[in-house]
């Protein structure tokens, strides 16, 4: 219905651009936790669904080695689940931080958030991602 | 795709405006798209693989192969299989089929459009870690391209040696692998298989049904139109080198 309403206000000399209503970035957020260990030279990641369009946001709580919070620097993506990985679309090589390292608009549909040793890490690790995400 | 709503409107509504209607196209099918989950599972455990439905459509999947890790015995071993979605660090499933492995399509499903998974897991039959591989394929056709005959597989083999070729089945049917030649000597056997090839750049070839034997030797399996692989390899009886000839039937 939509296409004949907007040709004939073309035939007229007027296009009219349709936006959605509503504000994605209004939508209200939870948030959930993925903590694990990471291998040395390894790669972990964690599915999650975006029930509706709304702003994604990945902060990297910690990262411990041996006890201690670790220095290394570790690549966090969020992506979308392919074959056995999680395909990054944007990444960061960060420290833990209590701010967000990635915050996005995102549409509806089931992602992930990937973590990567980018060779700095000396022994396995533990480490916890807060993903804030629309509810 | 959002960023290019705009011009295709104004595309589409300049065309609108006194252009003369373009010839009718015929409608292209459902584009069939064939990925292959292959790996190792753990006794007591699962793995899964995520794949994307776009648009929505059929997507049928083919448990082709269950072999010991590292081994090339096939097993009819059951295993709990279903599609799910990714959630947290593995594949939420609400309903798993047991399933032994074939190479016909032993599940079918409709789905809409978006992300999902295929979960394999142990239903406590595995004693130990086995390698599997699993055709995930999205609008199947009942014909695939070429034409039914005879693909002949013949070359040197070497002691411990292993040499697989794929090939097309254009329908449903049965494929029989006939071991016309093996020798000299002509009482050394050797291990002739059928199944899925390996996604990987290895040319490998995941076994569905093997047996060991001496030629002359034939096996039958029942497949879906589709690309699969034959293969055959020592059996440990080698005492050198020698030849081999196959003659591979398909539907």
């Amino acid at each position: 219905m939509l296409v004949p309403a907007l040709a004939a206000a073309a035939c007229g000399n007027r296009i009219e651009i349709l936006h959605p209503t509503g504000n994605p970035l209004s939508a209200a957020l939870t948030v959930e936790t993925f903590a694990g260990v990471l291998p040395v030279d390894g790669s972990r990641f964690y599915s999650f669904t975006v029930p509706q369009n709304g702003l994604v946001g990945l902060t990297l709580l910690s990262l411990i080695e041996d006890g201690e919070p670790s220095p290394a620097l570790v690549n966090v993506a969020i992506g979308v689940p392919r074959a056995t990985d999680c395909s990054p679309v944007d990444s960061r090589t960060v420290n833990p931080s209590a701010t967000p390292l990635l915050r996005g608009e995102y549409p509806a549909g089931i992602y992930c958030v990937r973590i990567a040793d980018v060779d700095t890490l000396t022994v396995d690790a533990t480490f916890a991602i807060n993903i804030s995400r629309p509810k | 795709m959002r960023a290019l709503l705009p011009l295709l409107l104004v595309l589409t509504l300049a065309a609108g405006c006194g252009d003369p209607p373009a010839a009718p196209t015929p409608p292209l099918g459902p584009l069939t798209v064939t990925e292959t989950f292959s790996g190792t599972v753990a006794v007591g455990g699962s793995r899964f693989y995520s794949f994307v439905v776009l648009p929505a459509g059929t997507v049928s999947l083919m448990f082709g192969s269950l072999t010991p890790a590292g081994a090339d015995t096939p097993m009819a071993t059951q295993m709990a299989i279903g599609i799910g979605f990714p959630q947290g660090t593995g594949c939420t499933v609400s309903s798993s089929t047991l399933l032994s492995p074939g190479l016909t399509y032993q599940s079918t499903v409709s789905l809409g459009e978006g992300t999902y998974c295929v979960n394999i897991a142990d239903a406590g039959n595995l004693s130990g870690p086995a390698d599997f591989a699993i055709r995930i394929v999205q609008n199947p056709k009942e014909t695939a391209p070429g034409d039914p005959g005879t693909t002949l597989f013949f070359s040197d083999l070497t002691v411990g040696g292993v040499a697989t070729r794929t090939f097309q089945a254009t329908t449903a049917g049965t494929v029989r692998l006939r071991l016309e030649q093996l020798g000299p000597p002509a009482d050394v056997t050797a291990t002739i298989g059928l199944g899925l090839p390996q996604s990987d750049a290895r040319g490998g070839c995941n076994v569905a049904v093997a047996t060991v034997a001496a030629a002359p030797a034939e096996i039958s399996v029942p497949v879906a139109a589709g690309t699969y692989c034959a293969k055959i390899a020592d059996a440990g009886s080698f005492t050198g080198a020698t030849t081999f000839t196959i003659n591979i039937v398909r539907p």
